[in-house]
């Protein structure tokens, strides 16, 4: 682990906070998770379950012109083979269908779902549902499939509207943001700079493929689902219910307490949509997991493309920016519509610019349809800014560092889409510049090794899509709570996170507070865990609730305690008049009998502007469209084999603007955030040219770094510079309460910490080797093509 | 629970030597050998290749996983761990070059599992060949899918029809160092020099051979081996070179580089890829090959 620099400052940190910004390693899944005793849902079974798998599709565009299931329903052990012809049309995000409905549109997508008795009689049956296709041209070129006259259109008639050119026959969302009048601004620019950019195709490679078992509960008759999930109550449990054709009080969703990594992929139902129709038709337990390919063939981050053209002063004011996006977004929509929109956050939040143009595209291709992957585009959208501000820089001989340092925003401004920001990014980009030693020259390489540094920022942004989160906690003699709220740990320790604020709150020991797993049956809505919100979201309505509950408790305490209730303190399970902790009472002494149980809630609001999202400008009242931007600052220094094309990273430095809840978890995302450098060095997903279909779909050939393959923590640096968070809503009384968030940790931290992990490795090759790099990642292939060596 | 179901097959615990290979001669071309298993469950899970009827154990084989040295040449017996060779202490005092290979190849847990045998007899790791939906011509297809696909990691010489890569790092360092496979079948057996094992398509063993013993010959006077992996931590080599000097001479080897392990002395090695034919996306290699080359013979 690393140590931090600095000791935090906790200006408004009451004295004697115990557990929330305090480093503490304490987690209540740890050992579960170490040892292998978590229980994910692949661990699961359930008596008389049958086996789920999918027959998939080995073309990437096609009719299909028959199904014969015929075979594979004879064979003993078999219970179910289901085509699109035996499930109702309903589309997943308005064009996916659980199987393919009479084309496919990429290769492996599910064509039909088989049941059996056994995972091997199901696979036997796979081979033997034989599918005649009639193969159509495969679209992939990623600015022609967006045109007007794409080489293949997908979807007749078009199932998702585009807000723009909506004409396009493959368009499912183009947005355009205009920003004071950007010819102007070049014209009155000394220097231009001009690129386009090129973003591989990159997945999650999550621990766990997916998952689910589905079963229909005999006691209520209500369809079960398990699966991991990211977002319960805005994906999951709605969409189940859709495509099941079912109300919603026919079906229960649950997650297990802990999945099995996520970085996106849980966000969509992939399993449980297609297991549930089995258990329908069948009345069974059905479980359905993915196989490795099939995980990684249905999910990845998409393919981009950029154009940039971004002009300043010679003094380094920046004058005008235009940027351009293609988002080759493959066979369906998902979120592609919202990824291009909100990719503008990555210039509303850092940079000054006083014209400005944004137009966007998403086009559908024949390829694996896109999947949200941590930062939803802003770790691409950076690899393109960063290195275009430092060309700009080095056009106009001024220090990259000075360069971006002048250009960012600053707390309090406004910004392109009339949003007032709150912003650390100046502040943290200042520490990394110090701890990676800016100021100093950098070290000479040796032989065939050059050196090279790089210093880059960038944000995201948290745009919690809700407005009243809600939890319940429910205080126990003992002393100790359960606490009822949809929060889903992926690994980021947020159970933990969680605990510590209702430790805090009730002053009581972390392990004494139980978040309880997901479940639709009781969990209360609190967001889901994308956009960074779950601490922020969660944290504030669980410590809410907490007070609610002391509040309650005090007042059934204060007339035995002689005492006004608001005069009441607790510590460790004893209730006592402030100051006077020796005339004590436990809990248990008012949780007993008639009220076992004492409970609080906790609501927070959170004002949304929900109409203008969509124009991305702010209007009338509104003075902001995100909740806030979370920043971070990334340096590296590294060295480069100009033999090889080998890039070694030397030392790596990340600094977000987050003041840290739990301490320890925060430092580990921040550290992790090394694991995608390898976005910047090697790590992608291969695609056959001529069918999109993945190469390399496994952890051997897809190559993430591993925690050898990044400095470690003798070579790292993390550190934080605080800065308030939310934004303040135009109208409402100022200061808005929540603007430092629950115990003044009030910004998320994780997709932050790695913004800049692509850009910041082109950047410090660049600055090793005075190679540009256009295409990421960067392999020692390139390396040495770009040198003349290949 | 395995995310991939295993077809039925038999499976012998093989007692002896003849006892292997006459099982394998009675299943014909559908019986296999199993040593550590790393690379053998690998095709059972994927399927890329037809999983065979009959599976036999080599392990419990007695005295095949043991590394000696009879009057100055190394024997090392097929079924020896990766892990224990590395640490057999004549190999770290005699021939260091072989630990220097071994810490090379895969991860810690896989060395702890495969074997010396399974590793020079592992097949390619071409990712066509590797996926059951593309039947090239390793597989016995009509083509091979590398030249008009993505070949980045594929071979720079000696193509002929396939365009894999030998995977084998152990192969390359025993070839610069003059190995000697034993093969042993129903009918006996024959001492096999490495550098006749390898064919474009695989290997010479026919299904009824397996690999005993490999021997080397002498200790070199000198000896190195480098391999350059894109990732780090582990990678399969982009290329690798082997150069060993013994009382016969200097011999030079390059793995990752063609279908088989490219050998000579070390001109003729550097001759070789100053003639290299590399596929459309993969001319770096040659680059690569010879810095690895360059820094097997400092
Ligand atoms: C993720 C991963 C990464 C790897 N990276 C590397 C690497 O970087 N460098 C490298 O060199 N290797 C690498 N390997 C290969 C690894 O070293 C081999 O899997 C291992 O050495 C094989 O040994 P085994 O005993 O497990 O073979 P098995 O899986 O048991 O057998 C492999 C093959 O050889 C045959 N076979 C086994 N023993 C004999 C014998 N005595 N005679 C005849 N045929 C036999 C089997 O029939 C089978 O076809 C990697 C493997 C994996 C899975
Ligand atoms: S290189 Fe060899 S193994 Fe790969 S596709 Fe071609 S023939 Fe098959």
């Amino acid at each position: 682990m690393v140590e931090t620099k600095k000791e935090y400052t906790w200006e408004n940190k009451p004295a004697g906070q115990k557990y929330v910004g305090v480093r503490n390693s304490w987690n209540p899944d740890a050992v579960g998770v170490v040892t292998g005793s978590m229980r994910y849902v692949h661990d699961m079974s359930m008596p008389n379950m049958l086996y789920g798998r999918m027959k998939t599709s080995t073309v990437a565009h096609a009719r299909i012109k028959s199904i014969d299931t015929s075979a594979a329903k004879a064979m003993p052990g078999v219970a179910a083979v289901l085509t699109a012809d035996d499930i109702p049309d309903v589309r997943m995000f308005g064009d996916e269908p659980v199987v393919a409905r009479g084309k496919v549109m990429y290769y492996m997508e599910p064509i039909a779902l088989v049941a059996a008795e056994t995972p091997e009689i199901a696979e036997a049956a796979l081979e033997k549902i034989k599918v005649e296709y009639e193969e159509l041209p495969v679209g992939l070129d990623i600015e022609a499939m967006a045109s007007a006259n794409p080489p293949v259109v997908l979807h007749t008639p078009k199932l998702l509207k585009s807000r723009f050119y909506d004409e396009r026959p493959n368009l499912i969302n183009a947005t355009i943001g205009i920003h004071g009048d950007v010819e102007k601004g070049f014209a009155e620019a000394d220097a231009i700079v001009e690129g386009k950019w090129d973003v591989k195709r990159f997945t999650h490679m999550t621990a766990g493929p997916n998952c689910a078992i589905t079963w229909i509960d005999p006691n209520d008759g209500r369809l079960n689902c398990m699966e991991e999930t990211q977002s319960i109550f805005q994906v999951h449990y709605p969409v189940a219910a859709a495509v099941a054709n079912l109300p919603m009080s026919k079906v229960r969703f649950r997650c297990p307490r802990k999945i099995a990594g996520a970085y996106g992929n849980r966000s969509y139902v992939h399993a449980a949509s297609r297991a549930l129709w089995l258990t329908l038709k069948t009345g069974r337990p059905v479980k359905l997991m993915f196989t490795r390919d099939e995980t990684t063939q249905i999910t990845s981050r998409p393919r981009w493309r950029f154009y940039f053209k971004v002009g300043c002063k010679k003094d380094g004011t920046l004058t005008a920016g235009k940027f351009t996006v293609y988002n080759a977004n493959g066979g369906y929509g998902r979120f592609g519509a919202g990824i291009v929109r909100n990719a503008i956050f990555q210039f509303s939040g850092n940079w000054r610019f006083p014209n400005f143009r944004y137009d966007s595209f998403a086009a559908y291709t024949n390829e694996t349809p896109m999947q949200n992957l941590h930062t939803f585009a802003h770790q691409e959208v950076c690899f393109a800014v960063n290195q275009a501000m430092d060309m700009l820089a080095e056009k106009i001989g001024m220090d990259k560092y000075k360069f971006k340092r002048m250009n960012l925003l600053v707390n309090d401004e406004v910004n392109i889409l009339n949003e007032i920001v709150r912003s650390g990014a100046a502040e943290a980009l200042d520490l990394a510049a110090q701890h990676i030693g800016w100021d100093k020259p950098k070290a000479p390489g040796t032989g065939p090794w050059k050196r090279g540094r790089a210093i880059d920022v960038g944000n995201v942004y948290i745009n919690p899509l809700v407005e009243k989160p809600l939890a319940y906690v429910r205080l126990n003699a003992n002393p100790g709570c359960d606490i009822f709220g949809s929060v889903h740990d992926l690994g980021t320790q947020i159970n933990a996170t969680v605990a510590f604020i209702a430790a805090e709150t009730l002053k009581i020991p972390p392990e004494n507070c139980v978040v309880t797993d997901l479940d639709t049956d009781h969990t209360t809505f609190t967001g889901s865990a994308y956009a960074n919100q779950q601490a922020f979201v969660a944290g504030t309505c669980v410590m809410k609730a907490c007070q609610d509950a002391l509040r309650k408790l005090f007042e059934k305490a204060a007339p035995e305690l002689g005492a006004n209730p608001e005069d009441l303190d607790t510590k460790d399970g004893m209730i006592f008049v402030k100051g006077k902790p020796e005339n004590a009472l436990p809990w248990a002494k008012f949780m007993l009998g008639t009220t076992p149980f004492i409970w609080g809630m906790g609501e927070a609001w959170f004002p949304l502007d929900a109409e203008n999202i969509n124009t991305m400008k702010t209007e009338g009242k509104w003075r902001r469209l995100n909740l806030l931007y979370m920043f971070a600052a990334t340096a590296v220094e590294v060295l480069v084999n100009e033999e090889t094309g080998d890039v070694k990273i030397e030392k790596f430095v990340n600094v977000s603007d987050t003041r840290p809840i739990n301490v320890w978890a925060c430092d580990q995302q921040m550290e992790m955030a090394q694991n995608y450098l390898g976005a910047g060095l090697y790590t992608e997903m291969i695609q056959d040219q001529s069918n999109g279909a993945y190469l390399n779909t496994t952890h051997l050939e897809n190559k993430w770094p591993s925690a050898l393959d990044v400095p470690g923590p003798s070579n790292a640096v993390v550190d934080h510079a605080p800065s308030p968070g939310m934004m303040q809503p135009y109208g409402i009384p100022e200061p808005w309460p929540d603007v430092w968030g629950v115990y003044g940790g009030g910004k998320g931290i994780s997709e932050a910490t790695i913004v800049n992990c692509q850009s910041v490795i082109a950047n410090a090759i660049a600055d090793a080797i005075g190679v540009r790099f256009y295409e990421a990642p960067i392999e020692p292939r390139k390396i040495l093509q770009a040198l003349g060596k290949a | 629970m395995s995310l991939r179901f295993i077809t039925r097959f038999a499976h012998y615990d093989a007692k002896t030597v003849q006892e292997a290979t006459s099982l394998l001669s009675k299943y014909g071309d559908k019986g296999k050998p199993i040593a550590g298993g790393t690379a053998l469950m690998d095709i059972l899970k994927k399927k890329y290749l037809p999983t065979p009827e009959a599976i036999v154990n080599l392990k419990t084989i007695p005295g095949l996983d043991q590394v000696m040295e009879e009057g100055g040449a190394l024997k090392i017996g097929a079924l020896t761990k990766l892990t224990d060779l590395a640490e057999s202490s004549i190999v770290k005092s005699k021939f260091p070059v072989i630990a220097e290979t071994v810490k090379m190849i895969s991860t810690p847990q896989l060395r702890n599992m495969g074997t010396v045998g399974g590793n020079l007899c592992q097949q390619v790791r071409c990712w066509y060949y590797n996926k059951p939906d593309f039947y090239c011509y390793r597989k016995g297809g009509p083509v091979c899918y590398q030249p008009g696909g993505d070949n980045r990691y594929g071979a720079i010489m000696e193509q002929k029809v396939c365009n894999a890569v030998i995977p084998s790092d152990l192969a390359v360092t025993f070839t610069a160092l003059g190995a000697t496979l034993k093969v042993e079948g129903p009918d006996g057996s024959r001492d096999v020099p490495i550098k006749d094992f390898y064919v474009t398509l695989g290997n010479i063993l026919k299904p009824n051979e397996i690999v005993t013993w490999i021997t080397i010959p002498e200790a070199p006077s000198k000896a190195r081996f480098r391999k350059f992996k894109v990732r780090k931590s582990w990678d399969f080599a982009v290329a690798s070179a082997a150069v060993a000097t013994t009382s016969k001479g200097t011999v030079a080897a390059l793995g990752g580089v063609a279908p088989v392990v490219v050998s000579g002395t070390p001109d003729e090695v550097s001759a070789a890829l100053d003639k290299a034919t590399p596929l459309s996306m993969n001319k770096y290699k040659i680059q690569i090959a010879k810095t690895m080359l360059k820094e097997a013979m400092a």
